[in-house]
């Protein structure tokens, strides 16, 4: 009964306190697209590093006599790949550590000369588990000036600084969410003023208070899912621009920053989530109001 | 059918504008409510349409004590009730059939019958040829045309109508009063407020007269048709 819509809202009384709505919405999916685009890529790339890392131990031999040094690297070696849940050990020949140091010195700076410590690659059998401390220890009896790193302190640190940009998106998707609520509401109370003498009518005609808010709502439904496609818009631009920068500079360290269907399915739901927190927001506050009506 | 007993109304925290009023209406009855410029015709309607609540006494209408209904049982009561503002309350962007429409699409019903009905109703009032026009774009005396035939589309039981022949020419008047007693006829109860002593005595009908607030006169001449 109350399914049908009676159109008896002028569109034109509350111009003025609707007509900026779209672009507030619209500012609030971009900022939340944004956010939830560099936590994605944040989520994406920490997940490519450690999952790698995670398997991943070096073994690094510093001593000055390269006698003793090869000597030490191949007991060490030995050692490791005697080591239950090792897949697999790769000594790393000169010239991969020099190319690793490239990038840091400079092309062409780096020469045979310089004193470089050997390395040693451990990959870990998926799913084993191996007790960086104790492989330590027996690894000093076998090679004394080897010492092992198994990444987890720049893991933590890089969990760490995961977890603060995830903490702050999520914050900012909070505010944003709160600030459109507060704007909605803001924005309902005005259109129910201008809509009063109309309103008092509707309910002496018969109207109850559910199909007044119905009038509401499908407007404000409307205003949120065009603003939130103009954000979605303005960001899916802003984040392939973005991108296409980053990929230039040729920043590595960023990772794929491949998005999934999966993600990309969450950007699209921000409108979506916008429109709705819009137009709940806005039969809510009508059906507040209405309340403190005769 | 209608009863009111010690009611008095105020606006707000303002002075009380209507005190102690007592009368009763029977069902089919038709009865003017006269009486000076401020007296307080329209706030005995707001009481009566459901859109004010008494500061005291006890209102009942249908067999129910409105003054202390709930929220939600409003809608239903104030679709028993059809009513003619003094100021029409015409909706400015719907056309003068829409505004017709306007109830029965409220209580719900298929929208082919109520158009062709508020089409027959249109014509009733001498507006068949103005079906599209934007109440602004109508003169005061259609405007009240339209109204009326907003307030009887839904076949109500009480029709209240504030000063429905203001606007109009005593031709047109007369008119819409007999309009009005044709309804009556068919059982709707009427009640409908007028400072224009001419009208009230040329038909003769029971009167309610307010001044300043108090009920003074009841039925002049007693309960029932009028005229
Ligand atoms: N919305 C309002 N707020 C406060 N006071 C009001 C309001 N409406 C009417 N009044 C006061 O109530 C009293 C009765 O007014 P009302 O409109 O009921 O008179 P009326 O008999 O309908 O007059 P008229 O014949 O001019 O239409 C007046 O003193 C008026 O000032
Ligand atoms: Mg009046």
């Amino acid at each position: 009964m109350a399914r049908r819509r009676l159109k008896a809202l002028a569109d034109g009384a509350d111009r003025v306190s609707t007509r900026l709505l779209p672009w507030v919405v619209a500012v609030m999916v971009f900022l939340s697209a944004l956010a939830l685009a560099a936590l994605l890529a944040v989520h994406g790339s920490v997940a490519t590093w450690t999952g790698d890392m995670e398997r991943k131990l070096t073994v690094q031999v510093t001593t000055g006599d390269s006698a003793a040094r090869e000597r030490q690297v191949s007991a060490a070696a030995a050692y490791l790949r005697a080591l239950p849940g090792v897949e697999a050990v790769h000594i790393l020949a000169d010239r991969e550590i020099l190319d690793l140091l490239e990038p840091w010195l400079g092309a062409g700076n780096v020469d045979g000369d310089l004193p470089v410590p050997a390395l040693i690659d451990v990959t870990i059998t998926q799913g084993a588990t191996v007790h960086p401390s104790a492989v330590a220890a027996r690894l000093k009896t076998v090679a004394p000036d080897a010492s092992l790193d198994d990444h987890e302190q720049w893991l933590g640190r890089v969990r760490d600084l995961a977890m603060m940009i995830e903490g702050i998106a999520i914050a900012v998707l909070t505010l944003v969410t709160l600030a459109t609520v507060a704007i909605v509401v803001f924005g309902t109370h005005a259109g129910l003023a201008a809509h009063r003498a109309t309103i008092e009518t509707l309910h002496i005609i018969g109207a109850h208070d559910k199909m007044i808010a119905r009038e509401f709502q499908d407007r404000f439904l409307f205003l949120g899912l065009k603003g939130g496609l103009i954000g979605l818009a303005l960001a899916a631009a802003s984040v392939f621009i973005a991108r296409r920068i980053i990929s230039e500079l040729g920043v590595g360290v960023l990772g794929p920053m491949t998005i999934s269907m999966a993600e990309l399915a969450a950007l699209f739901i921000l409108p979506l989530f916008a429109a709705l927190v819009t137009m709940l927001t806005a039969r809510f506050t009508v059906l507040a109001a209405l309340r403190r009506m005769v | 059918m209608i009863l009111f007993e010690n009611v008095g109304m105020r606006y707000g925290l303002g002075p009380e504008v209507l005190h102690n009023i007592s009368f009763e209406l029977r069902a089919g009855s038709f009865h003017f409510l006269t009486g000076p410029s401020g007296a307080g015709k329209s706030s005995l309607m707001r009481l009566l349409y459901l859109a004010h609540r008494p500061s005291r006494g006890s209102i009942t209408m249908f067999g129910k004590n409105v003054a202390a209904a709930r929220r939600d049982e409003l809608p239903a009561l104030r679709r028993r009730i059809g009513v003619v503002f003094q100021d029409f309350r015409l909706l400015e962007h719907l056309t003068a059939l829409e505004n017709i429409m306007l109830p029965l699409r409220i209580a719900g019903g298929e929208e082919k019958l109520i158009r062709e009905h508020a089409e027959e109703l249109l014509h009733w009032v001498g507006l068949g040829d103005r079906m599209a026009a934007r109440p602004s774009t109508l003169s005061g005396g259609e405007q009240q045309r339209v109204a009326i035939a907003r307030a009887v589309i839904a076949k109500p039981d009480l029709l209240l109508a504030d000063e429905p022949t203001g606007n109009v020419d005593s031709e047109m008047a007369d008119r819409l009063l007999h309009l009005l007693m044709e309804l009556n006829k068919h059982g709707t109860t009427m009640l409908i407020a007028t400072h224009d002593m001419a009208v009230v005595s040329s038909l003769g009908a029971a009167q309610l007269h307010l001044e300043d607030g108090v009920l003074r006169l009841v039925g002049a001449r007693g309960n029932g048709h009028g005229a």
